[in-house]
């Protein structure tokens, strides 16, 4: 496989100037920050276009970047599968409580978990929880921004992960989200342009008679394509693979995109409900553009090494992107693909080890000791500093795909937090037993089987099945459906025993969700029939217990 | 003085009838929406028992790969959008009957 070798210097002229950037308006912002709500959310003032360009390079991970196009290059076009659901995952994120969970006002997991159910406990799991998630969301991007410091520096990975790991984790503990927000506005359109320009030129060089359309403009290469690799665009299942490893993906990515702990901080940064939720349809956008574009790369990526016979260890092949533009293109293409790439990974670094920061700052210690405004804005960046730090030793020994470990923290999140979050919005049976039962029956039957593929520190974890292209949504299969079956009939259960009903601050609950849906205070009673019927959720349910039963006998 | 409280009772129904309707179109909305937006995520799910769509092509790509680059990148966009409008004006309903009530 082609390498640069030595220091290259335009990419680090960039890269550093982009990085100064960031820290300057991660200087600028700490300034302005006067409390929590500035520290967390940007004091949630983010207008509709600021907040769709940040949620852009939320989602736009590293791993999208750089990952989407190994992937593509491993599993060809079986990854439109996981793709359509990520978008899908995001837009039932906005139509079923993007809304809600804003007017709630709270801006972790961890935190809605906590209010909604009233419950200490539950908020101690879901703290636990999200930290691991985003822990192993966060692998992924430091593993990128080794592979791209690497480039920029002609030294090995660890000591590029070192070096590369500390300055993102400086620029996030100086500013807080309010730096992020900002930062990320201007970190998502430099994902898109670093994304389309490079691309263009690619497929230029590859002969695309429509390269200036890069995401329609390459039909005229199929049948090259089809010549040199039959069997790319195939989306018909394997005949080896079970159908369940598809329906894992349905269920993993689709369910954990609604609820990805980072990405709903997004919702609670957004001025209005309304503007937050054509926000993110504006993000959604610009998020399917950057798609179409690594499909495009990706292309380009396998016709490359198929025309050439070019050898690549699938570990290598998160630098591809990298590559093509090295060697089709020239200095200027591979120091813009650098520079997207770590902006693309300093944002979803941030968001997560904002989300870490807020999570044992605010959800831990903050409710079990009172703290003064000026004791958390100290405790949340000394967090976030050492999170960060722990993420750095965790990526030492990676996965092989960076997008593996994504895909597996999505999932665990599908798992444990889309249940409470759509049964808790739109359900006022749903209770606190209900929720931690959801939340562990979910998560560790997710954490249980081909974890290995996340991490391959996880021996714990048993291989259920080694299909070709990546294991890891496959227990959602199961995992998804038993949290939420697990959710709704232990709630419905223990809202019928006396003993236990006693327990659950019915009335505060029911109230909370009502004025989560916006109903005014005067259309509020305490018999009202609103969101209080146990059909729908009964009928929910039934569903996901025949798909528990699927995935265990089927 | 019967007429004054029919006249009460009467309000009372009919603002409970409005609110009642506004909740179910809520809902109507959310999951009709919510379950559409599944079936898009499926779409090569349903794929499967049509594999010549293969040998079909548009803008030379074969369908799936030209239906991923074209319609699941748009369709569920401008969904989101109507949904949202329809969400929106479900949310000035709920103020409205709020403040009939006064």
């Amino acid at each position: 496989m082609p390498t640069r070798e030595g220091v290259f210097g335009l990419g680090i002229v960039v890269v550093v100037a982009l990085i100064a950037s960031f820290i300057i308006i991660g200087e600028v912002a700490r300034r302005r920050i006067m409390d929590t709500d500035g520290y967390y959310v940007a004091g949630r003032s983010i207008g509709p276009v600021t907040n769709a360009l940040a949620v852009v390079s939320s989602y736009l991970s590293l791993a999208t970047f750089l990952g989407f196009t190994a992937m593509i290059w491993g599993i060809q076009s079986k990854l439109l599968i996981m793709s359509q659901a990520w978008m899908c995952g995001y837009l039932i994120m906005i139509i079923t409580f993007s809304g809600p969970l804003r007017r709630m006002g709270t801006y972790t997991a961890a935190g809605y978990v906590a209010e909604r159910f009233k419950s200490e406990s539950a908020r101690l799991i879901a703290v636990t929880f999200m930290i691991f998630i985003m822990i192993m969301y966060a692998v992924s991007q430091m593993k990128g921004i080794a592979h791209v410091f690497e480039m920029l520096l002609g030294i090995s990975y660890v000591p590029a992960l070192f070096i590369g790991g500390l300055i993102v984790v400086v620029y996030v503990t100086l500013g807080g989200m309010y730096g992020v927000t900002w930062s990320q506005a201007v970190q998502g359109a430099i994902c898109v342009i670093a994304m389309l320009i490079p691309v263009m030129a690619i497929l230029k060089a590859l002969g695309a008679s429509g390269w200036m359309l890069p995401f329609w403009g390459y039909g005229n290469m199929t049948p090259a394509m089809m010549e040199a690799f039959p069997k790319f665009f195939s989306t018909v299942f394997h005949p080896d693979v079970h159908p369940k490893w598809y329906q894992g993906i349905f269920f993993s990515m689709l369910f954990g995109t609604a609820s990805v702990p980072h990405y709903l901080s997004r919702v609670a940064s957004a001025k209005t409900i309304k503007e937050g939720r054509y926000g993110f349809l504006i993000g959604l956008f610009f998020i399917g553009l950057v798609n179409v574009l690594t499909f495009a790369a990706g292309f380009s990526g396998v016709l490359y090494t198929n025309m050439f016979n070019i050898d690549i260890a699938a570990v290598e092949a998160d630098k591809l992107l990298l590559i093509l533009s090295d060697v089709f293109v020239g200095n200027w293409a591979l120091a813009m693909v650098m520079a997207g790439a770590i902006a693309a990974g300093v944002s979803t670094v941030a968001g997560a080890l904002i989300v870490i920061g807020t999570g044992i700052a605010h959800d831990i210690v903050g409710n079990y000791r009172e703290l003064s405004q000026r004791q958390k804005l100290i405790l949340a960046p000394v967090v976030t500093f050492i999170a960060g730090v722990v993420i750095i030793f965790v990526t030492i020994s990676p996965p092989t795909f960076a997008l593996a470990s994504v895909i597996w923290a999505i999932a665990l999140s599908a798992s444990v937090f889309t249940a409470p979050l759509i049964m808790g919005i739109w359900w006022k049976g749903a209770n606190k037993y209900g929720v931690i039962a959801g939340m562990l029956v979910g998560g560790f039957l997710c954490m249980y089987a081909n974890a290995q593929f996340a991490h391959p520190s996880f021996t714990w974890s048993p291989i259920w099945s080694n299909v070709p292209y990546g294991a890891i949504p496959y227990p959602g299969v199961l995992s998804v459906p038993a949290s939420f079956a697990a959710l709704i009939f232990v709630s419905m259960i223990t809202n019928r025993i006396p003993s236990l009903a006693a327990g659950i601050p019915r009335k505060e609950t029911d109230y909370l969700v009502e004025t989560a849906h916006g109903w005014p205070e005067e259309t509020i009673s305490e018999d009202s029939p609103r969101y209080r019927s146990d059909a729908g959720p009964a009928l929910i349910g039934a569903i996901m217990l025949c798909f528990v039963f699927y995935a265990l006998f089927g | 003085m019967t007429e004054p409280k029919a006249s009460v009772e009467h309000k009372t129904v009919t603002y409970t009838d409005k609110a009642t309707r506004v909740y179910k179109q809520e809902l109507t909305i959310v999951v009709i929406s919510t379950l559409m937006v599944m079936v898009i995520a499926m779409g090569v799910f349903f794929m499967q028992p049509l594999p010549q769509l293969l040998n079909v092509t548009v803008w030379g790509f074969p369908f799936p790969y030209w239906y991923q680059l074209t319609l699941n990148w748009v369709g569920p966009i401008l969904l989101g959008y109507f949904v949202c409008s329809l969400l929106a004006k479900n949310d000035e309903e709920k103020e409205r009957v709020g403040k009939e009530d006064k």
